[in-house]
């Protein structure tokens, strides 16, 4: 049987422990988490639409999947499975090509309508990356704010916390547009004149190097 | 091998540890009353790997979706193993599952939270975890007393290597100086070790953080020492006085 006094240090060990954890959750919540900025989906707003379709991977693993989003807003995944591979880019009949893991060097021509993929051994001329390098557009930080430019152009300028970056960007083949893939894995796209916000084209983007067909 | 494989493999195992603990529970013996805590330890850890596989293989949940669900499952069947029987080890599969759950959560939001935050949360979960062994919600009471403090220390280790390290050392140290109070007011042995190792290893590097760069590493080193030479002697002192009191 507990005494009066084990009773009164059970509930106040209880109080206590309560308080504790409830001022950290608080805590976190007001002061740590901090958001990205808020930006509205490709699909939901009217507007300019970016002029070509765009391609990205994702790795779990040995498999690799495939994600595709378009004009329109829609994102497929058009091909998953193994053995995986790195994005290589667009051959000229709407397929995408992967360089496989594997110790000859193979590519996966992917059909994105399909879905159908064949193999074959590489090129030489396919064993490096065939995407459209990363262009001039430039993130850079100041004063609490983030600023992209491309080709010394504003192209975004947000007040955006410090953990906010932005993690690969690639400017369309006719460079009217820019994609970026931030940290908060979403893939934005942007007039490269700076003439509209960033919109959203897909969630759930790794920071893999997008590629623009065309 | 399929997912269906795998997941009655880890779920057969799982059960057979499980149910061999049930079997053996109400034996006289010390000897198998520890074997029924291992192989309870034993299961908990299999509900997590059973937890992962389902998430992994059937469900291909998210990282931070595979992560949460885990750890939920082992806080739950580790708190009700806890629960069936007070022992070291329960507690212990019950204290990692919740700390596994708390890190999942951190680590939900799109952007990174600051090592503090997640310091915090870890002096948070070690000291409430700590509060209740004393409150006797928890027991063997040492056990949560001392995994508790063990685990609030660490936090203040982990939150230091961001940018308020300063303010964590701190912490760190106000945390380890309470713990050595703490045995010195009541018969609390374990919290002295925990106190004194916490003082050992935060002190040094606090002191390296505030005075490295004004008076230069072989002053600071010499600070340092004396320092520990300082706190030597004086926790000799408090053991005497928790030894007395034993």
């Amino acid at each position: 049987m507990t005494t009066d006094r084990e009773d009164g240090r059970r509930v106040s060990s209880l109080v206590l422990a309560g308080v504790l954890v409830v001022a950290v959750v608080a805590a976190v919540l007001l002061f740590g988490v901090e958001r990205a900025p808020d930006l509205p989906d490709l699909a939901d707003v009217d507007g300019p639409t970016p002029p070509a379709r765009i391609a990205w991977t994702e790795h779990d693993g040995g498999e690799t999947c495939l994600h595709l989003a378009s004009p329109d807003g829609t994102v497929t995944e058009p091909w998953c499975g193994e053995p995986g591979g790195d994005l290589l880019g667009w051959e000229g009949d709407g397929a995408v090509l992967l360089q496989l893991w594997e110790v000859e060097p193979t590519v996966r021509a992917v059909d994105v309508e399909t879905g159908a993929s064949t193999t074959r051994p590489a090129d030489s001329g396919e064993g490096t990356a065939l995407h459209h390098p990363e262009e001039p557009v430039q993130p850079a930080r100041g004063d609490g704010e983030l600023l992209v430019e491309h080709g010394g152009v504003e192209v975004w300028r947000t007040d955006a916390p410090a953990s906010y970056e932005i993690v690969t960007t690639v400017a369309s083949p006719d460079g009217t547009w820019v994609a970026l893939v931030d940290n908060a894995e979403r893939l934005l796209v942007v007039e490269a004149d700076g003439g509209s916000r960033p919109r959203v084209w897909a969630h759930g983007v790794p920071p893999q190097v997008p590629v623009w067909e065309g | 091998m399929a997912v269906a494989g795998r997941l009655a493999l880890s779920g057969l195992l799982t059960v057979a540890v499980l149910g061999a603990g049930g079997a053996l529970r109400s034996s006289p013996a010390a000897s198998v009353q520890r074997l029924v805590s291992v192989l309870w330890f034993l299961g908990v850890a299999g509900t997590g790997w059973v937890a992962w596989v389902l998430a992994d293989d059937a469900l291909g949940l998210r990282d931070v979706d595979r992560a949460l669900l885990v750890a939920g499952c082992v806080a739950l069947a580790g708190g009700t193993v806890h629960l069936l029987r007070h022992r070291a080890l329960s507690q212990v599969a019950a204290l990692a599952g919740t700390v596994g759950v708390a890190l999942a959560l951190l680590d939900r939001p799109a952007l990174d939270l600051e090592p503090a935050w997640w310091g915090l949360t870890l002096l948070a979960v070690g000291g409430a975890w700590a509060v209740l062994g004393d409150g006797g919600w928890l027991r063997p009471r040492s056990v949560a007393e001392t995994a508790g403090a063990s685990l609030a220390l660490a936090g203040t280790q982990v939150g230091a290597f961001g940018e308020a390290r300063v303010a964590l050392l701190g912490l760190g140290v106000v945390v380890a100086a309470a713990l050595v109070w703490a045995a010195m007011t009541r018969d609390g042995t374990h919290l002295l070790a925990v106190g004194a190792l916490g003082l050992f290893v935060v002190v040094p590097q606090l002191v390296f953080e505030l005075f490295g760069d004004a008076i230069g590493a072989p002053a600071t080193l010499l600070v340092v020492g004396l320092l520990l030479v300082v706190l030597a002697v004086g926790l000799g002192r408090v053991r005497r006085e928790v030894g007395r009191d034993d």
